[in-house]
């Protein structure tokens, strides 16, 4: 809602993407009335996108998903892009298909148009803007749960005409954004900083054959496939078919995994968990999943890969490498140092402008 | 008196960040008791800050993270919960929930009767004299699993399940009942519908049930059925 005396920044939705929506940190507290902890998908992705805004690591931000949406900002706005790469274009008044920096915090002056473009490299894109997409907040989240269509924007994936509000920029994203004005030109209007950061995982698999490795804890139920379903599993390529969403992705296998038992009483599930139902091709639970199930789990992503999960796309080819308890916090350990560096760094780096 | 619980639980990693609480050598109800008693017992806790319950039909679900608390460290504080709950008859609330079993609302009834050998009101009535618990919430938000339907009202799945159950349909499959807070696909045989709104987002307690609330049925005519559902 906008008057003259009081405006409020928005952004509209000029073309919408493939699957775009409001995520945020997520919903912890309900998963004991059946509500999907959600969120988004690609955490670290917006861990860094809100600190190089200068926003709180719980402001909103905009999902995108293989192919990215043309935004329109009518007022002067501080964002940042991060997760995939997408060969993302800027045009401003003067200037037409600027490309959009990657990792760092960008200001685009009045009357710009984003246009996120599609994947080069990943599955899902983070943009964060100054002040956070200020939709409301249901049940403790600005998360969208599009399966029950509640959260987010209402409730559902971005539409071309959507027209988003945008809170008020906090202290710290106010001096950034003063700092980047003193630095725009008459021929630069788009100013960054001349440094970017990476959410790139140092494990996540750039070789030209793109099979992603994803390590993985031993499930309780393991020992309920055979042996030719367990060196499947373990040794052989899963490949992410089409059936994947947030809720979670189908893989292949060859061949099919056989296990004894076809379910077994519901209990709690997480992001990450490997099920095996009885058609055996395997489902790999993301952010929407249920929080309980029956099917049997055999394996489990470990914490410190689920970024690197979020990344995957229909067709990509994964190899699953089993690592003991231990291993995997100590992973997790390690990645979390590893954010928490360049997290101080985006930190110290936008408050010293 | 409160007797020392007879089973002590046993907490075990699933994931790196998921464990699990189970009470090897009880029964189905000692079993429940458990669980609830434990959940109760955390969500009153300042434990319910760090780590996240969900119960499931055999054990108690507990995210944590990892790198806050080890799993030494849950397995010491949930059992010392559990221990001090373990025991205590749980005082579990009674929600009761109007059902109407008109042949519109109620499309399975008439093939739960032929199954079970009973007439439908025969059905419905046993239906409505049960105490049932909800043993937990899931498989979509507000949906409870209802613990207790006698064996005789006992219907497997339908062979085909339904693209579209109606909102408030209540339900019975194999040994467990339940109720659809919104439309969904759904397997369960319907045996009536309620008018009375299960989940609201909107609500800061957006779930009508618990885990552990017990739950009775009380039969209403279509006319009572039209009019509550009108005014929710």
């Amino acid at each position: 809602m906008t008057d003259s005396t009081n405006p409020r920044s928005h952004l509209t939705i000029t073309r919408a993407g493939l699957f775009t929506t409001v995520q945020d940190s997520g919903r912890p507290d309900h998963l004991h009335l059946g509500l999907a902890f959600g969120g988004a998908m690609d955490v670290n992705a917006m861990r860094l996108a809100n600190e190089l805004v200068g926003n709180s690591a719980y402001a909103a931000v905009l999902e995108l998903t293989m192919h990215g949406d043309s935004i329109e900002l009518p007022q002067e706005t501080l964002v940042a892009l991060t997760g995939a790469r997408f060969d993302a274009t800027l045009s401003t008044h003067d200037r037409a298909q600027l490309p959009m920096p990657y990792g760092t915090p960008v200001l685009l002056p009045a009357g710009s148009t984003l246009n996120c473009g599609t994947v080069t490299r990943g599955c899902r894109g983070c943009l964060a803007v100054a002040g956070g997409i200020d939709v409301p907040v249901v049940l403790g989240s600005r998360s969208t749960l599009t399966r029950c269509g509640f959260g987010g924007f209402a409730g559902r994936p971005l539409r071309s005409g959507d027209v988003l509000p945008i809170g008020l920029p906090s202290n710290r994203s106010q001096r950034l954004i003063d700092a980047l004005r003193l630095r725009r030109t008459a021929q630069d209007t788009v100013v960054s900083p001349d440094w970017f950061a990476t959410s790139d995982s140092p494990h996540a698999s750039s070789t030209p054959t793109n099979v992603t490795t994803l390590s993985v804890v031993r499930g309780p139920q393991f020992d309920w496939l055979d042996d030719a379903s367990r060196q499947a599993l373990l040794s052989s390529s899963l490949r992410v078919s089409h059936q994947s969403d947030r809720m979670g992705f189908r893989l292949t296998v060859e061949p099919t995994l056989t296990i004894r038992q076809a379910s077994l009483p519901s209990s709690g599930t997480v992001m990450g968990m490997i099920q095996v139902p009885p058609d055996g091709n395997p489902i790999l639970l993301m952010a929407d999943a249920a929080p309980t199930g029956g099917y049997p789990v055999v394996a489990t992503v470990i914490r410190a890969d689920l970024s690197s999960a979020a990344q995957l796309r229909p067709g990509d080819a994964i190899r699953l490498h089993e690592i003991a308890m231990e291993v995997a916090h100590e992973r997790l350990r390690e990645q979390r140092r590893q954010l928490n560096r360049t997290l101080t760094m985006i930190s110290l780096r936008t408050r010293s402008h | 008196m409160n007797p020392q619980p007879a089973t002590r639980a046993v907490v075990s990693l699933i994931s790196d960040s998921l464990a699990a609480v189970m009470w090897p050598g009880t029964d189905a109800t000692q079993c429940r008791e458990r669980i609830h008693g434990l959940f109760r017992a955390i969500v009153a806790s300042p434990l319910t800050r760090c780590i996240h319950a969900v119960p499931g039909f055999e054990s108690l679900s507990i995210h944590f993270d990892p790198l806050w608390m080890s799993l030494d460290d849950v397995r010491h504080r949930v059992m010392l919960l559990d221990a001090a709950a373990g025991g205590t008859p749980l005082q579990r609330r009674v929600v009761r929930v109007p059902m109407c079993h008109d042949a519109a609302l109620a499309m399975d009834l008439a093939d739960v009767a032929e199954h079970c050998g009973l007439t439908p009101n025969d059905v419905v009535e046993r239906f409505c004299s049960v105490e049932f618990i909800v043993q937990m919430i899931g498989f979509s938000p507000g949906f409870p699993y209802l613990a207790g339907l006698p064996e005789e009202l006992h219907v497997p799945r339908r062979a085909t399940p339904r693209t579209s159950v109606p909102r408030g349909s209540i339900a019975i499959g194999g040994s467990q009942a339940g109720i659809y807070p919104n439309e969904s696909p759904g397997g369960w045989n319907i045996i009536g519908r309620t008018p009375l709104t299960l989940f609201d987002a909107t609500q800061a307690d957006p779930c009508l049930f618990d885990p552990g609330d017990r739950v009775v049925f009380d039969p209403i005519s279509l006319a009572e059925f039209r009019t509550r559902a009108q005014s929710t």
